[in-house]
């Protein structure tokens, strides 16, 4: 085996030119605009939720919102919020987001995003030695130019060669489950809650209190195929061949075959994904970050509001790999009118490894006779106009 | 009603034909013709979103597919979709039966009456209206389901008829036939990379300028359409392109738990990973090196409508026309890293009342030199003497 560099080095000149893209609007492809009730119920059952809140119309005559809404993170529909522009020929991988949510996405929204680089770090690590990590704001505007929500993105830039030399994730391989490993699947999915209807108040809601875990896996390639469909799936055809004359660097050449590749297949193909550094077939990561959504969002119920999510992916998941997200509640307190709870909230893999970790802020229901409902999602807790009671 | 001793009596006996085309497995199947089953996506309307990302995924580079202004100022007043629900999202698994016994989409046949644009809501039935066993030297012994179909508008409008037939054909068999002779996957080189690319650079959409028939004439070949080489991620993250197909495994039911729940349901039809041991849907050879193998192919391979051969006559036949009938024969696989050059070719020409109409053949070919999927298209053109036909 050569030890002769196949792939791109991280050099200075790349941290040069990225660096000068700071603060600049950047290009993409725009695929999906429109909260259709379609692409709702599409994306919420591509994370499989069985929160009726996502799926159904019928609730929107006794929901807060007057209509159906989508998932929070069904905002990944519109743009990855992959913000990695330049280090050609550098692997990229999301190594989390900062969500904050500011109005509901209703069927019928168009939404709009857009994306600037905000900083690029140098870092080190186990995984391949010196890395880049790029940071990115994506903001999403409805028709009614109500900011919806803005995405904070961590973006590592990986030299595979490196990945591969310091194969970190060597010890991982594909898990043999026993049928008590599949048992206990089965006992978690039937054992999942969904809040919904029932209200939730800050009042009852204790500091260490667990949310009931929610089981997503064991994670088979209909489970990404149907995801990425959902976020609008990837470049084809005429459109990948543009693309890739564009942007030479970016095509994964077959070692076997010779054939051009994007490096998408490294979540379809074992050999692709061992070309990257990893173990064999992995998950989108994004995808985990919906699960620990969908796992508050079952927990807070119908007329509660998800402030904010950080999620930070630390561990691959694999193919067949199984995902238990968990969480717990470490603070409460308030902010004006809105009553507000932190949650730490993880994911952990049948292995027992946590996969990712991260922390949100939901703001749940008050008994407080003069707190309204609607405040809970309001700047400073209040709707334009408001008077008092 | 079956009481539990039947069903448990009923389970042990497919378990011992797992894999097999049986005549037991050939009658279960019988008694299921003339049964309804949901062929489409029922959630709803059409948006602009699906038009677009079904035209992307295939390569469509007429706006007419793509851009909501531009399709404003067409005949049509709207964007419309590149086909209509077609055969391509009926599948057999969708019928069950034969647990272990492959499923292969055949091919289709739809008789287009309708365009789709942005905002109609359309729902497609199908029934499986007939099976029947035969011998080919290729497919060995197989059994063919054909299923018929109909979908229709938010006005009661018929937009599209469709017969299509899956071929089912056991795993053993078609090893040990091994049609391809043991050959490895295609390998390229750069340069013969750089001439497909440049071929896909050379497609040109006819569009807003009419192709009138009288200006055609049969033998007329149509510039053809180069795809590949395969990639595997299109094959897997593309695979919903047909926005009015059920989709495949979990959807229209949904992933995780949804899924579980089927399998859980169905253990027939789930079969278990070999690696991990978790059960799966059989379709994954679409993905799974190792399932490709179980049947003597060198890599996975295109659902059936990955050997689409629509859009050569999409881009030859100009805004002005439209595709009335279409009849697509699926008869080899489509696998990873192939190549496949779609030609045309206008075979015959005539009137029907208003209509003038040509007939076009079609075929795939990849670079063994197989003819993938031959297929027919029948196109309705403007004329100079009697104008423009709507759809």
């Amino acid at each position: 085996m050569t030890t002769a560099t196949k792939y791109k080095e991280l050099t200075d000149q790349m941290f040069d030119e990225a660096r000068q893209l700071i603060g600049v609007p950047l290009r993409r492809l725009v695929v999906q605009t429109t909260a259709s009730r379609d692409l709702v119920c599409r994306f919420g059952l591509s994370i499989g939720t069985r929160n009726n809140l996502y799926l159904s119309e019928n609730l929107a005559s006794t929901n807060v919102y007057g209509k159906q809404v989508g998932h929070p993170t069904m905002l990944y529909c519109f743009n990855d919020t992959m913000v990695a522009p330049k280090f050609p020929g550098i692997h990229a991988i999301y190594g989390g987001a900062d969500w904050e949510w500011f109005a509901p996405i209703r069927v019928g929204d168009k939404i709009r995003s857009e994306s600037k680089l905000i900083d690029v770090q140098e870092k080190h690590g186990r995984f391949c030695g010196r890395m880049a990590l790029e940071i990115g704001e994506t903001t999403f505007h409805n028709q009614r130019d109500r900011l919806a929500a803005r995405a904070i993105s961590y973006v590592l830039r990986t030299p595979r060669d490196a990945a591969v030399k310091n194969a970190k994730y060597l010890g991982m391989s594909k898990y043999a489950y026993s049928e008590a490993d599949l048992q206990r699947i089965d006992k978690s999915y039937d054992a999942e809650e969904v809040r919904g209807a029932v209200p939730r108040y800050w009042e009852d809601t204790q500091i260490g209190e667990e949310l009931t875990p929610v089981v997503k896996g064991p994670l088979a390639t209909d489970d990404m195929l149907c995801f990425m469909d959902a976020l609008g799936g990837i470049l084809a055809e005429a459109y990948f061949v543009d693309y890739a004359r564009r942007h030479p660097d970016y095509v994964y050449w077959d070692p076997v075959t010779g054939h051009p590749e994007s490096w998408e297949v490294t979540m379809a193909k074992d050999s692709a994904a061992r070309e990257f550094g990893f173990p064999g077939v992995h998950d989108t990561g994004i995808g985990r970050i919906c699960w620990a959504e969908d796992l508050i969002t079952n927990w807070m119920g119908d007329m509660a509001w998800l402030r904010s999510l950080k999620m930070r992916l630390v561990r691959p998941c694999l193919e067949y790999d199984t995902t238990w997200s968990k969480g717990k509640v470490v603070k409460k307190y308030s902010e004006g009118p809105q009553r507000l709870v932190d949650l730490e909230v993880w994911c952990e893999d049948q292995r027992g490894e946590v996969t990712a970790r991260g922390s949100a802020t939901v703001a749940l229901l008050t008994r407080e006779v003069d707190i309204l409902l609607p405040q809970l999602r309001f700047p400073g807790g209040y709707p334009k106009g408001w008077a008092g009671l | 009603m079956t009481t539990e001793t039947e069903r448990r009596a009923a389970r042990e006996a497919a378990a011992s034909n797992y894999g097999k085309i049986t005549e037991q497995g050939i009658g279960s199947m019988q008694a299921r013709m003339g049964t309804y089953y949901y062929g489409g996506r029922c959630l709803g309307e059409v948006s602009a979103d699906e038009i677009r990302m079904m035209a992307l995924r295939e390569g469509e580079r007429n706006p007419l597919y793509l851009d909501e202004e531009y399709g404003k100022k067409t005949r049509y007043g709207s964007m419309i979709a590149p086909g209509a629900p077609s055969h391509r999202n009926f599948s057999a698994t969708n019928l069950g039966g034969l647990p272990g016994v492959m499923s292969f989409n055949g091919g289709g046949h739809t008789d287009h009456y309708r365009v789709v644009r942005p905002g109609d809501i359309v729902g497609t039935t199908f029934r499986p209206y007939k099976i029947v066993t035969k011998t080919s030297r290729y497919a060995g012994h197989s059994a063919v389901q054909y299923s018929q179909g109909i979908t229709i508008n938010q006005d009661d409008e018929v937009v599209a008829k469709h017969h299509a037939w899956s071929v089912r054909t056991e795993r053993a068999p078609a090893r040990e036939r091994n049609t391809l002779g043991g050959i490895g996957l295609a390998t390229w080189t750069r340069e013969q990379i750089e001439a497909i690319w440049d071929e896909y650079d050379k497609a040109q959409v006819r569009g807003a300028s009419p192709r009138y028939w009288e200006d055609v004439k049969v033998g007329d070949d149509l510039p053809g359409t180069t795809h590949g080489p395969l990639r595997r991620s299109t094959v897997v993250f593309n695979a919903h392109f047909d926005i009015f197909s059920p989709g495949l495994g979990s959807s229209p039911g949904g992933n995780f738990f949804y899924r579980w729940d089927t399998f859980r349901r169905y253990r027939a039809f789930a079969e278990r990973d070999p690696v991990t041991n978790v059960p799966d849907h059989p379709h994954r050879g679409h993905w799974q090196d190792g399932m490709a193998a179980l049947i003597a192919l060198p890599g996975i391979y295109a659902l059936g409508h990955g050997a689409g051969t629509g859009r050569i006559v999409r881009d030859w036949m100009g805004d002005d026309a439209f595709i009335r009938l279409e009849h697509n024969e699926r008869r080899r696989f489509f696998i990873e890293s192939d190549v496949r050059w779609v030609k045309g070719k206008v075979v015959r020409k005539w009137v029907e009342g208003p209509q003038h109409i040509v007939e076009i053949e079609v075929w795939s070919e990849n670079q063994r030199g197989e003819v993938i999927s031959p297929s027919k298209y029948e196109v309705v053109l403007p004329s100079k003497s009697g104008g423009y036909v709507p759809m």
